[in-house]
C-alpha cells in the first residue's frame, strides 16, 4: 500500500543506497573508495528490499540491538574480574581507538575508572544510561517511527527518548533541567536520519569504564540502513569541557527478529532498593 | 475579580494536563509533622532536578557555625509550566524557609514555605506583599 | 476566555495540518463515514487501514479511584496522602516576579466535560470483599508514619512507574501490530498489541501487565493482565492493592482529532465482590504544549536515604 513515488526520485534513492551500502564501518576495516555515480536511473535491487515508510523514509520500526561491549568499555579492552561477571573482552567502538581527554579531564576518567563497580551511574546504579550509551548497553530496544517523531523504548532502565522531526523550536527548553536521555531533533539527509542531541545530564557515563562528559555533551547520531536487518550506527561525540576535539564511535545494530518480540518492563533500579532495603527499618 | 477566576482557574487546572504531573505521595513518609524548621540562609545552590527540586541553603547557627541545608521543593517539570525557572531562584538570595525535618535526621527538610526579605513567598499563590 | 477560544481554533486548524500529513491525507476516508465529531474544527482522522489514526500529544484525565465519600474509620490513615507536599509542590499560580500566572487555559479541554472517575458503582464507593478489605486496613494502619516496612512504603515514593496511567503529556504512537503510549512522568510506557498475540504466561507479572487489544469501529478495545498486583493505580485518599487477580479491561472511544474518551474497568475477585469502571478522557496538549519533556525519578530521588537513613 506504498504511496508511488516519481521513478526518477526512485533512482536518486537507490543511488544513495548503492553508495552507503558499500561503505562498511566496522571497527578496524578501512572503507573501500565510493564507487562511480551510477549514470543510469534505475535502482539497484537492495533497493527496493529496504523497508520504507509511505512516504519514502527509511523504517526503522522494530527491535535491534548492538552486539559488542562497548557498554563495558568503548575502547579496546581485556577481561577482568570487576562485579558479577566481570568485564568481557572486546574491540572497541571509538574510531581510532584513542579518546582525546584534556589532561585534567583524563584523570577524572582514571578516577571514575577506579571506582567503576560503584559508582558507574548504568551498571552500578541502573539509571538512566545517556546517548549513546543506550544504544549500545547489551539489551534490546524498540524504534517506533512516524513522520512527526521517533520514539525508542530500551530493556535497560525502561529508558525513553523521543526525536522531534518536525522540526519544532528548542526556545521553550531554556529553564528546564537537562535530561538524561538528552534532547533530540532528528533530520533526513537521504536515506540517514541525522539526530541532534543535546541538553544531556552530565551524571551519565559512555561506560563502564568510566569514560564521562559534562553538560555541554553535544552528539549527533547517524543511523543508515546497511540491509535491512542492520543499522550503520555512528554517534558524533562533542564536548569542549572534557575533550580536545570531536571524536566518533561506530556499530552495526542488529534486528531482533523472534517472533512477536516485545520489550518486557525491568526497572533494575527498583529491583536494587528492594533488596538493599528489605530488612531496613524506617525512620 | 477576572485575576481571581484566573488564579482559581490554575490552582484547579494546574497544568495543560489536568492529570497531576506526579504521584501525589504522603511527605509525612519522609519528613515529620511533629519536627518543624524554620531558617533563614543564603541560597548556595538550586538543584534543578526532578522528581523533586532541592535548596539548598547556608544557615549561620547561634554559635556562628555555618550548616549547609537541603530543603525539597516541587518537580521542575511543574514548577515550569508556571513559569518558574531556575534563574529565578538566584545563589545568594537570603530566604526564610518553614518547613519539616525529615524522619532520618540531620540537616535535610521539606520546604513548606520559602520567603524572600521583602515578604514575598517564592512559589507560593498569593503575590501580595507582606502576606504572612 | 472567548480571546482563548478563539485562537485555539486558529491553532487548531494549524495543528490539525501538522499532525495530519501527506502521509496519509489520500488514504484518508471522508468524514461522512467517521463519527461525527463533537467539536467544531474537530475531524475524524484514518491511517491507511481505515484505523483512527490517534497519533500525537494528548492530556489524560479521570480512569482513577478516588472514591466518592471514603469511610472515616478505614481511611484515617490515608488522610497523609491529602496533605500538602510542600513549596512548589501544589498548584503555582504566582510568576517569578510575584506576578499571578497567566492560567494556562487548556484549549482543547472539551466542554461539556466527558464523565471522568468511578462510574461503576453509582455510587462510588469501592466494593471490597472482606479480603481486600482487610489488606486495604492493613496498608492504611502501617503505611506511615513511619511506614512499618520497604513493603509498606508507597510505590510512588519508590519510583515505580504508576499504573495505569501517568501523568502530564502522553505521546501516542502507532505502527501496525500495536499501540504505544509514551508518558511523561517517570517515562512510564503502555503497549497495546494489536497484532492478535496471546498474552504471555501467566507467572510473568509486571507492574503494568501485558496489553493485547483490537479495533471495533472506532473502539479500541484493550485486555491487560499479567499484572503484578503491588502497582499503584493512583493515589488519592484510598490505596487499594491489588491480587494477582487483577484484570483490567479498557475501551477507548476515539470521538475525533481533539476527543478520546474511556472507560477502564478494574477485575479483580478477591479484592472487589464485582468490577469497578471508572471513565476519563484525553483531548490533544496545547499547540504550545511542550511535548511530556523527560521527568525521570530514581536518578534524582533522595527518598530512600530520608526514609531510611543510607
Amino acid at each position: 500500500m506504498r504511496c508511488r513515488t516519481s521513478s526518477g526520485f526512485r533512482s536518486l534513492l537507490g543511488v544513495g543506497i548503492a553508495i552507503s551500502s558499500v561503505v562498511t564501518v566496522a571497527g578496524g576495516q578501512t572503507a573501500p573508495p565510493a564507487p562511480r555515480a551510477a549514470a543510469q536511473s534505475r535502482p539497484t535491487p537492495r533497493a527496493n528490499q529496504l523497508p520504507r515508510t509511505a512516504d519514502g523514509k527509511p523504517d526503522f520500526n522494530g527491535f535491534w540491538q548492538a552486539l559488542n561491549t562497548a557498554a563495558w568499555d568503548i575502547q579496546d579492552h581485556s577481561s577482568s574480574l570487576v562485579s558479577f561477571l566481570g568485564v568481557p573482552p572486546g574491540r572497541g567502538v571509538v574510531e581510532g581507538n584513542e579518546i582525546p581527554y584534556t589532561p585534567a579531564a583524563l584523570e577524572q576518567k582514571k578516577a571514575n575508572f577506579a571506582k567503576r563497580a560503584t559508582d558507574d551511574p548504568g551498571f552500578a546504579k541502573c539509571l538512566l544510561p545517556g546517548v549513546p550509551r543506550a544504544t549500545y548497553m547489551p539489551y534490546p530496544f524498540e524504534i517506533i517511527q512516524d513522520p512527526t517523531m521517533i520514539g525508542i523504548r530500551y530493556a535497560f532502565a525502561r529508558a525513553v527518548r523521543t526525536i522531534d522531526l518536525a522540526g519544532r523550536s528548542r526556545d521553550w527548553l531554556k529553564g528546564w533541567p537537562d535530561f538524561w536521555m538528552g534532547d533530540s531533533r532528528g533530520k533526513w539527509e537521504g536515506d540517514t536520519l541525522v539526530v541532534d542531541v543535546r541538553k544531556l545530564d552530565e551524571r551519565s557515563w559512555f561506560d563502564h569504564a568510566g569514560n564521562f562528559h559534562s553538560d555541554a555533551l553535544h552528539v549527533v547520531e547517524r543511523y543508515t540502513f546497511i540491509d535491512r536487518d542492520h543499522i550503520q550506527y555512528e554517534a558524533t561525540i562533542d564536548d569542549p569541557n572534557v575533550f580536545t576535539r570531536p571524536w566518533k564511535m561506530r556499530m552495526p545494530l542488529y534486528r531482533i527478529i523472534d517472533r512477536n518480540f516485545e520489550l518486557l518492563e525491568w526497572d533494575c533500579r527498583f529491583d536494587q532498593d528492594s533488596d538493599k532495603y528489605k530488612d531496613a527499618i524506617p525512620k | 475579580m477576572r485575576k481571581t477566576f484566573l488564579l482559581i482557574a490554575a490552582a484547579g487546572l494546574f497544568l495543560s494536563a489536568a492529570a497531576p504531573l506526579l504521584a501525589h505521595h504522603a511527605f509525612s513518609a519522609e519528613f515529620d509533622q511533629a519536627k518543624p524548621i524554620k531558617l533563614t540562609g543564603e541560597i548556595t545552590k538550586l538543584e534543578w532536578t526532578n522528581p523533586h527540586a532541592w535548596l539548598l541553603i547556608d544557615v549561620k547557627g547561634p554559635d556562628g557555625k555555618v550548616v549547609p541545608w537541603r530543603l525539597e521543593m516541587g518537580a521542575p517539570n511543574a514548577l515550569l509550566r508556571s513559569g518558574w525557572s531556575r534563574e529565578d531562584i538566584k545563589p545568594g538570595l537570603t530566604v526564610t524557609v518553614s518547613g519539616f525535618l525529615a524522619r532520618a535526621g540531620g540537616s535535610i527538610g521539606n520546604a513548606f514555605q520559602v520567603r524572600l526579605p521583602d515578604g514575598r513567598d517564592l512559589f507560593a499563590a498569593s503575590s501580595v506583599k507582606g502576606a504572612k | 476566555m472567548r480571546k482563548h477560544v478563539v485562537l485555539g481554533a486558529a491553532i487548531a486548524a494549524v495543528t490539525s495540518a501538522w499532525l495530519t500529513l501527506p502521509l496519509h491525507a489520500e488514504r484518508q476516508r471522508p468524514a461522512a463515514a467517521a463519527a461525527a465529531p463533537a467539536a467544531p474544527n474537530a475531524i475524524m482522522k484514518r491511517l491507511p487501514d481505515g484505523t483512527p489514526d490517534i497519533r500525537g500529544t494528548w492530556a489524560r484525565v479521570g480512569g482513577g479511584l478516588n472514591e466518592a465519600n471514603p469511610p472515616d474509620s478505614e481511611l484515617k490513615a490515608f488522610g497523609v496522602l491529602s496533605e500538602p507536599q510542600g513549596f512548589g509542590q501544589g498548584p503555582v499560580a504566582a510568576g517569578p516576579g510575584g506576578e499571578v500566572a497567566e492560567a494556562r487555559v487548556p484549549k482543547y479541554m472539551p466542554r461539556p466535560r466527558p464523565p471522568q472517575g468511578i462510574i461503576d458503582p453509582a455510587d462510588r464507593l469501592l466494593p471490597y470483599t472482606q479480603e481486600g478489605r482487610a489488606r486495604r486496613l492493613d496498608y492504611a494502619k502501617n503505611m506511615c508514619c513511619p511506614a512499618k516496612s520497604l513493603a509498606y512504603l508507597e510505590l510512588s515514593t519508590r519510583c515505580a512507574p504508576p499504573q495505569p496511567w501517568a501523568g502530564g503529556g502522553v505521546h501516542v504512537m502507532q505502527r501496525p501490530g500495536q499501540v504505544a503510549l509514551l508518558f511523561e512522568a517517570n517515562h512510564h510506557t503502555r503497549v497495546f498489541y494489536t497484532d492478535g498475540r496471546p498474552h504471555p504466561n501467566p507467572n510473568l507479572r509486571f507492574f503494568g501487565g501485558h496489553s493485547t487489544g483490537h479495533w471495533e469501529g472506532n473502539v479500541l478495545v484493550v485486555d491487560t493482565t499479567n499484572l503484578d498486583g503491588r502497582a499503584y493505580f493512583g493515589v488519592g485518599n484510598t490505596f487499594p492493592p491489588f491480587s494477582r487477580e487483577l484484570h483490567l479491561s479498557e475501551r477507548f472511544t476515539v470521538l475525533s482529532d481533539k476527543l478520546m474518551t474511556f472507560v477502564l474497568t478494574y477485575a479483580d475477585p478477591k479484592t472487589f465482590t464485582r468490577p469497578v469502571t471508572s471513565a476519563g478522557f484525553f483531548y490533544p496538549v496545547n499547540d504550545d504544549e511542550e511535548l511530556a519533556p523527560e521527568l525521570s525519578c530514581h536518578e534524582g530521588s533522595y527518598a530512600m536515604q530520608n526514609i531510611f537513613g543510607f
